[in-house]
């Protein structure tokens, strides 16, 4: 009886210490699934599409006592125990909103943005996009990227850069930041930082209104540019030197593809596939090209457009936003076979995946 | 083709009854109040019509249109916040842009957004402030579906002179102070007034859409408005002739909303607008004719600075309208029971702003066709209307409506059948990058049955009852959707129904020289998508209450007047299919008036929301909690 007790105390030990030593311990209790980021008709949501492909809608609401997300939240990212949650307002007053990766509950709200557009991590920091790219008669006005102390959860510092700067990347100890011209629709750049000194040490010139940027198997960037748009002949819109630029992640050499069938002029139109070596993107359909080939595909991959779009980087899965009150997500396979559909908030525009 | 079927049958109509009933000239009695009235009002016989009482008016003087609206009347009003915030008024499930707001007749809701802001509009300008609820197409025009509002300066032509001053104070920095005078004799109605209003109204409010509920106080909520408004009738040798001028200012900041964070904004607004109309009418034998012209320029200036370091503006828009309306209509009296109209509208509408791809002008013509004829059984009346714009094709309107008295002076029964339409506003047309010329105007069909028991003696009192149950069926409703990425556009995108039924009852009770006034209101409304086609098929359209009720009770002795004032509105959705919580508000009147030597003098005091409720009407705008009003009345 007192060797069974002491094995099983002995059991009992060893299973806490093999417990309390693991590295999976934080995503035990994280949260796992798909979160939709909804802009929203006149608030924000996020809907949670679970392991079992059940939905919850206004799932930042559930956990949170019923408070909304606001208007508009545009994009969302994860850093190990925080979800943060840009959210640019209509009002100059935009913030972070932070919860925690294990229940989505409020943790911090940093504030002090006028319009904040991305968030990304590196060296215990994170950069906030923050500016609309223009002033009063709509004319270029540069902005910048915030630093956030992640201990504090506040602004810390900035760093000039382009006009309406939006997605942001690092690479190695490098923060790409792509400036759209915002509102002016004046800009053509690519703002590198050095993360350590948080200085801009390159600004690299791109097709025209650089928007959504997305790194390959081979370290290089590819930056999705949605041209200057003309409206003189509305309903018909043009897009001028609207195109992909790729970047190279050694020298910064540039070479850009031509968009000139542009019908969809989001914001969130790349992504890159599982293995990194295939990029995704929208003009008047959805193309796939491979980051070895020297010319755009001729072939949709899947003929339509969306509000947004990710990849699932478990299963390659291709995460498809359709804009619409309400909004859905539609998933199609690395082979572009529609595997499922699912109705979410409105105007969705971007999936974050937790596994 | 239905325009010759429209001919015939009211050709048959005519001779059915006219040939029953033709008496001579010196024979027909028509009513002189019938003669100088507003046209519509002829025909205002058949329809539920509210007129809200002088008191009400009187109390809530010192506030905007939609205040009075919300207080008194079976109305759901949108509201962006207290205190100038946009608000519109929409009525039976309808929304604000199938709302018409009518001033002496003339059309005033927005060329641009199609519907008419009441905060704009003072609650005590008017002597007469009518609802008529479900207002006919035929008759108002476009967009009736909900509705229509009448406001009114009416001619008094007996020999009296006043001179008054008002002036009233209230919570959060409110102030009001408006100059009246009328004068008239038998031929000569003249009324005129001229007010300043201002209000910073920073109130507190419990931000329950914020982490920990926290107590937070507007700012950039800030208004002032000054105007003035001038009323003349004429009546010279049977010639009735009256002049109408309008003209306001207003300025105002626009408050930041609840939510995550501090209320944070730096928009303004400023609306001035001036109106002004002429009008002739003259009885010709057996024909009654009306001619009026009116002159409607509006101008918006709205601006956003983006940031308090921002100097300049983020967003800079200026939009301007300007209106020339023309009205003529000719009524034969065949007997002085029955009569037929015919009336022809020209408009011509301009819009002026950067929004647009240059200048926009409209012209547009409309023919309205209608006989009523009122037995002793009750009245009836059947409408025709078409409108031709040079840019749209609105559809043919009809309708029939009645009245039949089916106990003399006890009780009423009403029916009406009609068509409406809304058609597509110079936004929802011409905005730039997101405009659609393609967009038809929504129509369709609206059903009403009433009962009404007249004032009856019972309860110690008179009291009367109204009840009506209704339906409306709307096509190719026009809303706004996302069409490609961050583009929003107008749509018609599919059906509602509409249906519910209100009932409305007042008591009087005299004792002594002492009155009760006592008032109680209930509607129901269910509204709901009816495209079988959409995702919300059978859902609730967005803040469209299910619930409203309205009570008021009021107590004149000798001096003293007292009153409580009560409504009830029930949850509502949002358009993401939020919830937005019903409220229960209460309001308390009092007033004392006085005379000296040279003047009557009425002091007034009043409690709004008494049990400090923290409530929105549209979801993340914050509305005031308790505020106190004083003010003084004199009249010399």
């Amino acid at each position: 009886m007192n060797r069974f007790l002491k094995f099983g105390l002995g059991l009992l030990i060893a299973s806490f210490v093999f417990v309390s030593c693991s590295d999976d311990d934080n995503d035990i209790s994280k949260l796992k699934g798909n979160f939709v980021l909804n802009e929203g008709s006149t608030n924000g949501s996020v809907s949670l599409i679970d392991e079992d492909d059940q939905v919850t809608l206004n799932y930042f609401a559930a956990a949170n006592s019923g408070i909304s997300l606001g208007q508009y939240p545009q994009s969302m990212a994860m850093n190990g125990d925080y979800i943060f949650i840009v959210v640019t307002t209509v009002n100059g007053a935009g913030y972070v909103e932070v919860v925690t990766a294990t229940d989505f509950k409020h943790f911090a709200t940093i504030s002090g943005f006028s319009y904040p557009r991305e968030i990304a991590f590196a060296n215990g920091k994170a950069y906030v996009s923050n500016g609309n790219g223009a002033d009063a008669s709509y004319s270029k006005q540069n902005n910048e990227v915030y630093i956030i102390d992640l201990e504090t959860m506040t602004k810390n510092g900035e760093i000039a850069v382009g006009a309406g700067p939006e997605k942001m990347i690092v690479s190695g100890n490098k923060l790409f930041v792509v400036n759209s011209g915002g509102w002016s629709n004046d800009d053509n750049t690519v703002s590198v930082i050095d993360v350590d000194t948080d200085k801009v040490v390159e600004t690299i010139t791109v097709k025209s209104c650089p928007k959504d940027m997305v790194e390959d198997a081979n370290g290089d960037l590819w930056v999705y540019c949605s041209g200057v748009p003309n409206y003189d002949n509305y309903p018909s819109v043009s897009y001028t030197n609207a195109g992909i630029s790729k970047i190279s992640g050694d020298t910064y050499a540039v070479s850009s593809f031509d968009l000139t069938n542009l019908s969809s002029p989001g914001i969130k139109n790349i992504a890159i596939s599982k293995d990194e070596k295939t990029v995704y993107y929208m003009s008047d359909a959805v193309y796939a090209m491979s980051i070895t080939a020297t010319a755009l595909p001729t072939a949709k991959f899947i003929d339509a457009t969306f509000y947004g779009m990710d990849v699932n980087p478990q299963n390659g899965n291709l995460w498809l936003c359709v804009g619409a009150n309400p909004g859905k997500v539609i998933v199609y396979s690395s082979t572009a076979e529609k595997l499922k559909e699912f109705t979410v908030g409105a105007m969705p525009n971007s999936t974050t995946f937790s596994y | 083709m239905k325009l010759k079927f429209v001919f015939v049958l009211l050709g048959s109509f005519l001779s059915l009854y006219g040939s029953g009933q033709t008496l001579g000239i010196d024979t027909i009695h028509i009513e002189s109040v019938d003669i100088v009235a507003p046209r519509l009002q002829h025909f205002s016989a058949t329809e539920k019509t509210v007129q809200i009482d002088s008191i009400l008016i009187q109390r809530y003087d010192g506030k905007d249109l939609s205040n009075l609206l919300q207080k008194t009347s079976l109305v759901n009003v949108s509201s962006n916040g207290a205190f100038g915030g946009l608000a519109t008024v929409g009525m039976r499930g309808a929304s604000g842009t199938h709302t018409s707001v009518n001033w002496n007749g003339i059309p005033v809701n927005s060329l641009t957004t199609g519907s008419a802001d009441l905060s704009l509009i003072n609650a005590g300008s008017f002597d007469e402030v009518q609802v008529i609820y479900g207002a006919v197409g035929s008759l108002y025009g476009s967009g009736t579906l909900g509705g229509a509002i009448e406001l009114s300066n009416s001619p008094d032509w007996k020999k009296k002179s006043t001179l008054g001053i008002m002036s009233e104070v209230g919570s959060f920095s409110n102030t009001k102070t408006k100059l009246y005078g009328k004068y008239s004799n038998n031929w000569i109605s003249y009324s005129g007034q001229a007010f300043f209003q201002y209000g910073k109204n920073d109130f507190s409010y419990t931000d329950f859409h914020d982490f920990g509920s926290p107590t937070e106080r507007l700012n950039n909520n800030e208004n002032r408005a000054f105007g003035t408004i001038q009323d003349m009738h004429l009546k010279i040798n049977e010639h009735y002739i009256d002049l109408g001028v309008w003209y306001q200012v207003k300025e105002k900041n626009i408050a930041g909303l609840m939510g995550i964070g501090d209320p944070v904004s730096f928009q303004k607004q400023r609306d001035s607008s001036f109106k002004a109309y002429v009008g002739w009418k003259k009885l010709i034998g057996k024909f009654r004719l009306e001619v009026k012209s009116a002159y409607l320029s509006d101008y918006l200036k709205y601006t956003d600075r983006g940031s308090a370091t921002n100097t300049g503006y983020k967003i800079f828009s200026e939009i301007e309208s300007k209106r020339w309306l023309n009205d003529a209509n000719l009524r034969y009296y065949l007997t002085d029971k029955l009569s037929v109209d015919v009336n022809g509208k020209y408009n011509w509408l301009k819009g002026i702003t950067n929004n647009y791809q240059g200048d926009i002008i409209e012209n547009e013509s409309r023919l309205t066709l209608a006989t009523k004829y009122s037995p002793s059984i009750g009245t009836f009346i059947f409408t025709y209307g078409k409108e031709w714009n040079s840019e749209v094709n609105p559809p043919e309107m009809y309708s029939f409506s009645s009245l039949f008295h089916l106990a003399p002076h006890v009780l009423n029964f009403r029916a009406k059948g009609s068509t409406h339409y809304r058609r597509p506003t110079f936004n929802e047309r011409y905005w730039n990058n997101a405009g659609n010329l393609d967009l038809k105007s929504e129509n369709g069909w609206n059903y009403e049955l009433g009962l009404v028991m007249l004032p009856q003696k019972t309860l110690g009192g008179s009291l009367s009852v109204d009840l009506n149950a209704y339906k409306a069926l709307n096509d190719d409703l026009i809303a706004w959707q996302p069409e490609s990425g961050t583009i929003w556009k107008p749509m018609n995108i599919g059906k509602t129904v509409i249906q519910g039924f209100d009932i409305e009852a007042n008591h009087v009770k005299n004792i002594r020289k002492n009155s009760l006034h006592t008032s109680l209101k209930y509607a129901y409304n269910d509204s709901y998508n009816n495209d079988k086609e959409s995702e919300e098929y059978k859902e609730t359209l967005a803040y469209r209450p299910h619930h409203l009720v309205k009570f008021s009770s009021d107590y004149l002795c000798g001096r003293w007047d007292i009153g409580a004032l009560g409504t009830l509105r029930s949850n509502t959705n949002t358009w993401e299919g939020d919830q937005v919580d019903g409220n229960l508000l209460i309001d308390l009147n009092g007033a004392y008036r006085f005379d000296t030597k040279f003047a009557k003098i009425k002091l007034t005091g009043r409690v709004e929301n008494l049990l400090d409720e923290s409530y929105e009407i549209v979801r993340f705008y914050p509305m005031p909690g308790r505020a106190y009003y004083f003010g003084v009345n004199v009249i010399f």
